[in-house]
């Protein structure tokens, strides 16, 4: 009886006082000597770590009793028979090896709560935004999420994510995008290491406004904007792109159709093709003309057809 | 009489290993004219396309410049093709259009598995190809699996 109650409360006191490392909520090891590991344990976390979140694998080594990992430019090292620890070159005697200050060292964020140290399960490395497409790489595992108000669309984190230098714990928002008139989230696609969210635009183009070409000719939304040139009679326009997975189609066709009446009706090509003047998921056209002068009728005609 | 059979199986084998390659090139119209050429099944296809549109036979015309082609890599059913900028930079409006039309449509004509075409200019991601034409996304085969401008006389 003695004897279980020993075992009892000494696993009670190992639980007690262990430390308990997580990869975002997952435990991924259970420390009885607190943040002060044994050397074979520290690297066997650490390369555990870095494959879970898919990152390169450190350099493991030793020189006589010296043991060594580097990592990013970083080394952590241990000398088992005299118990130094050496930290980027700087040596100091210990038992084992500070978990709090070699992740420090390697530059590997993580959260304290209580007795448990968190390490982020995600990792991004950008969030870009290019035309329709918010663009989130990453490295580990895909915790976020997106959502969108009337104002913006937010990236809400939905583990323990690390971005811009900051680790975000679950619920926090950690970027958000202002969405411009009639655009929302038309479709999520995720890839390794890589998710996009492909913006879209409501179509309710009422009317026409016709610009001369210039690279800066600014296109507005709720407009058919048709640039126009001199040139061999064509209209041409964009196609959609691999990227949009479909999102662009509904624009494309409308585009398309109108395209399709104004070439019938002056006896124009159709050419398509991407230009930079042609923004994506926008209602434009560039018209080449020989006869300048067929312009205003040009416009009649498509502000009939929209109206 | 030998000889002969001899001829005949070289003649033959050669037919048998050789490949069907259909290269788009111009009339003074700027309508595209097909071309079948056979090449060894060993070439290297792409290198092979951009050389001989290169070089168009006579009467007919080529947007696609000599010694144009950097590099090119084959991503799961994606080709991207690099390109190096000195023979391009100086495209007029019409010329990049039309080398990115003549170009595509002979590359999706003859490699079935392709889905969607890349531009690299010097390596290098870019926006452009040279002044007018987008490069940052995909063309798609929809597009240039057909000739892409309609209405033509």
């Amino acid at each position: 009886m003695k004897g279980k109650l020993v075992i009892i409360f000494s696993l009670l006191l190992i639980h007690v006082f262990a430390g308990h490392v997580y990869y975002g909520d997952q435990p991924i090891l259970v420390s009885s000597e607190g943040w002060l590991l044994k050397w074979d344990r520290f690297v066997g976390l650490l390369k555990y770590y870095f494959e879970l979140m898919g990152f390169e694998q450190p350099t493991v080594g030793s020189v006589g009793d010296f043991n060594y990992v580097v990592w990013n430019g970083h080394t952590v090292g241990y000398d088992s028979a005299s118990k130094f620890v050496s930290l980027d070159g700087v040596s100091k005697r210990s038992e084992g090896i500070d978990l709090l200050e070699a992740l420090k060292v390697f530059g590997l964020p993580f959260v304290l709560e209580q007795d448990r140290l968190i390490l982020p399960n995600m990792w991004i490395h950008e969030i870009q935004k290019v035309q329709d497409v918010i663009e989130i790489s990453y490295s580990g595992e895909k915790r976020l999420s997106a959502l969108q108000d009337s104002k913006y669309v937010y990236l809400k984190s939905e583990g323990y994510v690390f971005y811009g230098n900051v680790l975000h714990r679950p619920g926090q928002i950690l970027a958000q995008f202002e969405r411009t008139s009639n655009e929302s989230i038309k479709q999520q696609i995720d890839l390794k290491g890589l998710m996009r969210l492909v913006m879209g635009r409501e179509l309710s183009v009422s009317r026409v406004r016709f610009l001369e070409l210039s690279e800066n000719a600014a296109v507005s939304e709720n407009e058919l904007t048709v640039l126009y040139a001199p040139g061999d009679n064509r209209v041409i326009i964009r196609p959609y792109a691999p990227e949009y997975d479909g999102a662009d189609w509904p624009i494309y066709a409308e585009v398309r159709k109108i395209a399709e009446k104004l070439c019938q009706r002056f006896s124009l090509k159709l050419e398509i093709c991407p230009l930079i003047v042609l923004p994506p998921q926008t209602m434009t056209m560039l018209i080449l003309l020989e006869d300048q002068a067929l312009l205003d009728e040009l416009k009649g005609f498509l502000e009939d057809l929209v109206r | 009489m030998k000889k002969f059979i001899l001829v005949l199986l070289i003649v033959l084998s050669a037919h048998l290993t050789a490949r069907q390659l259909v290269l788009f090139y111009l009339d003074e119209a700027l309508q595209p004219v097909s071309i079948q050429e056979k090449v060894d099944q060993d070439s290297d296809l792409v290198k092979t396309i951009f050389d001989r549109l290169a070089s168009p036979p006579d009467g007919l015309k080529s947007f696609v410049p000599d010694d144009v082609l950097r590099a090119y890599f084959f991503v799961e059913s994606y080709l991207v093709i690099d390109l190096k900028r000195g023979p391009i930079a100086m495209f007029d409006f019409t010329q990049e259009r039309f080398f990115v039309h003549q170009l595509l449509r002979t590359i999706f004509e003859n490699f079935s598995g392709i889905d969607a075409v890349y531009f690299l200019v010097d390596g290098s991601r870019r926006d452009v190809l040279t002044k007018m034409v987008d490069v940052r996304f995909g063309f798609a085969r929809h597009f240039w699996s057909r000739w892409p401008v309609e209405g033509e006389q």
